[in-house]
């Protein structure tokens, strides 16, 4: 019995720790209860009671602008609140896209969310998988906002499941960045069709005892985001028709194997892991790769950082000729209150708004979305200061979504490790893919 | 807490006031005095278990129930999926792969840290020298510098262009190294700063214990006519045992942990040769958004540190000399 | 026998001088690292670039501090890390004394059960127990406050552990005779065994201070605004912040680098001495 006394204390505590898991597991369920009321509340047209609601609102804004665009932020946020004066936006910076969505799954879990994000366009299905993101879809019809003047790749890219989830905002896309000091010296044009890359390595590369001085071009092997579209103008498919891993066929082999010739005669550089980034702008701005693949976004600091004149050209095509969608969009937390969110929408629609446009676009060195803008003069007077993004513009409607899925985050790192196996270990991408896509599949399968 | 263990006290002076005076038996009495002793005792661990328990235990037995569902963090409804979870990672040939990478890594670390440390320790012991403490104090330095900026800094040292230790490669005569991208010299790239920080600690601790080491031993030794060899063999080394434990322990516990070094400098990469398990657990549950599976590897990751902490502390303990 | 005498201590000169030389270079090899970093937050973008690297700078460019400066407000940070260290270190010390105090001299059932259980804490990472602390702590809506940033470390196995130790290495006599005379536990705990053990506190204090002044996930999740961020988080964001690009502009992530650990290296410099002879006199064991 006396033993029995002792037991006591160490069951309150055991028993203490049991509530407590067990309150955790309803805390979650709360959360459920709150999402439902989201999906209530997005009826085909938003209640309008609140359009012209003017009660003191404060909206926090969590993004991933870094330090170059916080000035044109932070201009577009006084605009809009000397618009709407009872909405206070408080921005906050929460690091780079990684740690942004880090802590929006955070804030998801403990039902405590901001107004409106930022969200980097592959993570997006996740998101709105989990209905964490509000449908714009009611407010759209409410206001009447013209969607179809925005790009139709960049505003396809922010719906997910045939819902409008959000729209573009700092979008980018990849393109040939070349040294046209030495490609009008050498009397060559970037490749527009695949069937001109072959010359254009002859006449580019330069060898010295067996040894590439000088390389044709660069793709980055470090992210599938740069050789997706390859494999797409290859007349490849990443998932076949019935969501089953496709990267082994011949077609999307045919992007891979070319890139592996290249490599093996010395005209193409290709770099993988941390830093290769980096290491190919240097060799870039040294003249030791004539033309490079590299994010739109990047073009300011190669025009600032060079000793020649830079260009930009499309990607080229084969097939088809696309190519992927960057940078972030602008949504609304379906987590926040209504109130919230009216306010949210007009900031969203703020942001993205025509007139805004190139004004925003230049001032954080991404593109801009929306035709009309470009169609101003304020638009012709940007092109006169940019003229390299002609090349992207003049292909305005290749610009695609990337491949939407809940799981490309993960499977894509699966055929990515094969392009790393080529770079790195000089393997045959060829004879890894089918393992590859079988690897993929089994990926594949916690979503069926 | 200071609070309530007062008033505990407070109440039991009343209890042992209100006993005495109700002339109970002495020996239910003394039995009920030893019990409050004993409740008052435990009240001082209290506040630390209750820490350990909401701020550890609570959220680990949480991430046992997650494991048994394929909850998203950002889903609303947690489905319960049995033992899928750990039957997918086992069946996963990248467990294994982590799993080499951790005790690849784990290895490396405490053998070295813990030998340069003692090599340290034997050079750095000497006493009523202020050069020596403060060359001692320059080697505890990387200590208190955070992993966050240790990182950077030898990322930069690692630099396959401009980095300093390909100058030092090329000064030698050999062909500049992607350090940090390649994939059999990521690892031990990552190594080099854990033990670069962690020397200086470890040196600090066998000091601390071949001070506490008395003289008459060492005495008796040489009038035995003991080389230093074997007197480092025969006493230094065995009176250290237990120092060597704590260090061994502690520095396994912490390298079967690393995280930082690697999200700054390698993300898991190249090719996985550096996705140690924690930086596994991360990426799978933030980026791959399966915090169910991630739980899953936390319980596999936890009974593997447990078991081989246990391991270590049995071996070892017949090899541990205790003082008298 | 003076000759033979003289002979020795000529060697031991010698030998002392050797080994000196080899100290020197091993203290230079681990302190290049931090040279390197220091020396780096002086260079421009283009020094920091040339195929073979600079030993010394060209010149001193402070203006990257001052880049640094603009972009971290350092004042906020440098207090929200002081306020945060500080807090955990007090926190932590007084909870594993009372538990040390209990487990090395307290008797009670399930001692060594429970004894277990802290030292299991060791083995469970940060970055699996945040997201319930995380829920926890919005729900009590302490998110982006200091309680988010102390209180969740109030308990550490470490310092329970090394405490028992040192504790369980006092005499019972002197507790004894403090208890005939009627003093209560905590008078016993803080005016006896905490002076006796007090390298040990000293060497756990200054331990977990220097865990916290850099620790940087824990902050990084609880923390929701600039307001309430700390050095090292700041410096990851810098990192992010800069053109997402740090290769480009390492010279300024260093100099902010520096910022950082001024304060720390100079509470060390200062207290050198004390530190290294509490190290010296704990118990680790």
């Amino acid at each position: 019995m006396k033993t029995l006394k002792w037991l006591n204390p160490v069951l309150a505590i055991i028993l203490t720790l049991t509530l407590a898991a067990c309150g955790g597991n309803t805390n979650t369920a709360g959360s459920a209860d709150a999402a439902g009321k989201g999906n209530n509340s997005s009826a085909p047209v938003a209640d309008s009671g609140l359009k012209d609601d003017t009660t003191p609102v404060k909206i926090q804004y969590w993004h991933a602008h870094g330090d170059a665009q916080i000035e044109g932020l932070n201009k577009m946020i006084e605009a809009f609140q000397a618009k709407y004066p009872h909405i206070t936006v408080e921005p906050v910076f929460q690091g780079g896209y990684d740690d942004l969505h880090k802590k929006l799954q955070a804030a998801v879990a403990a039902g405590d969310v901001p107004a409106v994000t930022n969200v980097e366009v592959a993570s997006l299905p996740n998101f709105a998988d989990s209905g964490v993101f509000a449908d714009l879809t009611p407010w759209i019809n409410r206001d009447e906002v013209d969607t179809n003047d925005f790009a139709k790749g960049m505003l396809q890219a922010y719906a997910y499941n045939g819902k409008q989830f959000g729209f573009p905002l700092i979008v980018s896309t990849s393109v040939f960045v070349y040294n046209k000091t030495l490609l009008d010296q050498l009397g060559v044009q970037p490749p527009q069709t695949w069937d001109e890359i072959e010359a254009f390595n002859e006449k580019v590369t330069e060898r010295k005892d067996g040894k590439t001085t000088r390389y044709a071009f660069a793709v980055p092997g470090w992210d599938t985001w740069y050789y997706d579209p390859w494999l797409i103008n290859g007349g490849g498919q990443i998932l076949n028709e019935e969501g089953q891993a496709a990267v082994d066929t011949p077609e999307s082999l045919r992007y891979v194997q070319n890139f592996q010739k290249w490599i093996k005669d010395g005209s193409m550089q290709m770099g993988y892991g941390k830093g290769a980034s980096d290491n190919m702008r240097q060799m870039f701005l040294g003249g030791q790769i004539a033309m490079v693949e590299h994010t739109s976004a990047m073009l300011k600091t190669y025009r600032e950082n060079a000793s020649f004149e830079v260009g930009v050209s499309f990607l080229p095509g084969d097939k088809t000729r696309t190519s992927n969608i960057g940078g972030a969009g602008i949504v609304i937390m379906d987590g926040a209150s209504d109130l919230e969110k009216e306010a949210a929408w007009k900031f969203v629609q703020f942001m993205t708004a025509a007139e805004n446009n190139i004004g925003w676009a230049e001032s954080v060195g991404y593109l801009p979305t929306r035709k009309s803008a470009l169609e101003t003069e304020e638009g012709k007077a940007y092109f006169g200061r940019w003229p390299q993004y002609k090349a992207v513009f003049d292909n305005f409607d290749n610009v695609t979504p990337r491949l939407q899925h809940p799981a490309y985050p993960e499977f894509s790192s699966v055929y990515k490790e094969v392009i790393g196996e080529m770079v790195l270990n000089q393997a045959d991408p060829a004879q890894l893919m089918p393992e590859a896509a079988k690897k993929m599949n089994e990926i594949l399968e916690d979503y069926e | 807490m200071m609070m309530n263990s007062n008033s505990q006290s407070q109440s039991a002076q009343l209890i042992r006031e209100t006993t005495a005076k109700a002339d109970v038996s002495p020996y239910t009495s003394k039995k009920y005095l030893q019990w409050i002793e004993k409740a008052k005792d435990f009240m001082f661990a209290v506040p630390a278990l209750i820490f350990l328990g909401v701020f550890l235990y609570y959220p680990l037995m949480n991430s046992v129930y997650i494991s048994f569902t394929n909850w998203n963090m950002t889903k609303p409804v947690k489905k319960f999926v049995g033992t899928e979870n750990y039957v997918k990672l086992f069946k996963n040939e990248d467990l294994y792969q982590s799993l080499k990478v951790t005790l690849h890594y784990t290895l490396l670390d405490v053998v070295l840290t813990l030998t340069i440390g003692l090599m340290l320790a034997l050079l750095f012991n000497v006493f009523r020298s202020k050069m020596y403490a403060v060359m001692r104090g320059i080697i505890f330095m990387p200590h208190y510098i955070s992993m966050v900026i240790a990182a950077m800094v030898f990322t930069w040292i690692y630099n396959g262009q401009y980095g300093l230790l390909n100058r030092v490669t090329d000064l030698m005569g050999f062909e500049p190294i992607q350090w940090l991208t390649n994939p059999s010299t990521a690892l031990p790239a990552l190594v080099a700063v854990s033990v670069w920080k962690g020397v200086g600690f470890a040196m600090m601790l066998f000091i601390s214990g071949m001070r506490g080491i008395p003289n008459e031993y060492y005495e008796a030794a040489a009038i035995d006519g003991a080389s230093g060899l074997s007197r480092f063999r025969y006493i230094t080394l065995p009176l250290l045992s237990p120092m060597t434990l704590f260090l061994v322990i502690t520095t396994f516990i912490s390298s079967m942990q690393v995280f930082q070094s690697i999200d700054i400098m390698t993300n898991g990469g190249p090719l996985q040769a550096t996705n140690a398990i924690v930086y596994w657990i991360y990426t799978m549950a933030f980026t791959e958004f399966k915090t169910g599976r991630a739980s899953a590897l936390v319980m596999i990751l936890f009974v593997i540190i447990l078991v081989l902490t246990i391991i270590q502390w049995l071996v070892s303990r017949k090899q541990v000399h205790y003082e008298g | 026998m003076r000759d033979s005498r003289m002979a020795g201590e000529k060697q031991h000169r010698l030998r002392f001088t050797l080994r000196t030389v080899l100290g020197v270079a091993v203290t230079v090899l681990i302190f290049f690292p931090i040279y390197w970093l220091l020396i780096s937050s002086f260079k421009t973008q283009a020094e920091m670039r040339l195929a073979v690297p600079t030993l010394w700078p060209k010149s001193f460019h402070w203006s990257n501090y001052a880049e640094a400066f603009r972009v971290i407000p350092y004042a906020r940070f440098f207090m929200n890390t002081l306020v945060m260290s500080v807090g955990i270190v007090i926190l932590q010390l007084n909870v594993a004394l009372m538990a040390a105090f209990a487990f090395a001299k307290g008797r009670f059932w399930g001692k060594e059960v429970l004894f277990f259980l802290v030292l299991a804490a060791l083995i469970v990472p940060d970055q699996v127990t945040f997201v319930p602390v995380y829920v926890m702590m919005s729900k009590v809506h302490w998110l982006d406050t200091f309680w988010a940033l102390i209180v969740p470390s109030g308990a550490s196995a470490y310092g329970i552990f090394l405490l028992r130790q040192a504790f369980k290495s006092l005499n019972n006599d002197v507790l004894e005779a403090a208890r005939v005379d009627g003093a209560g536990r905590f008078t016993i705990l803080y005016r006896i065994l905490l002076p006796m053990a007090k390298p040990t506190v000293v060497t756990l204090g200054v331990l977990t201070f220097i865990s916290s002044w850099n620790s940087y996930f824990w902050p990084l999740i609880m923390t929701n605004t600039n307001n309430m961020r700390v050095l090292s988080v700041g410096i990851a964001m810098l990192r992010d912040s800069i053109a997402g690009d740090e290769a480009m502009y390492f010279h300024i992530i260093m100099a902010a680098s520096v910022m950082a650990i001024i304060p720390i290296v100079l509470v060390f410099t200062v207290m050198q001495k004390h530190i290294v002879s509490a190290m010296a006199n704990s118990t680790f064991k």
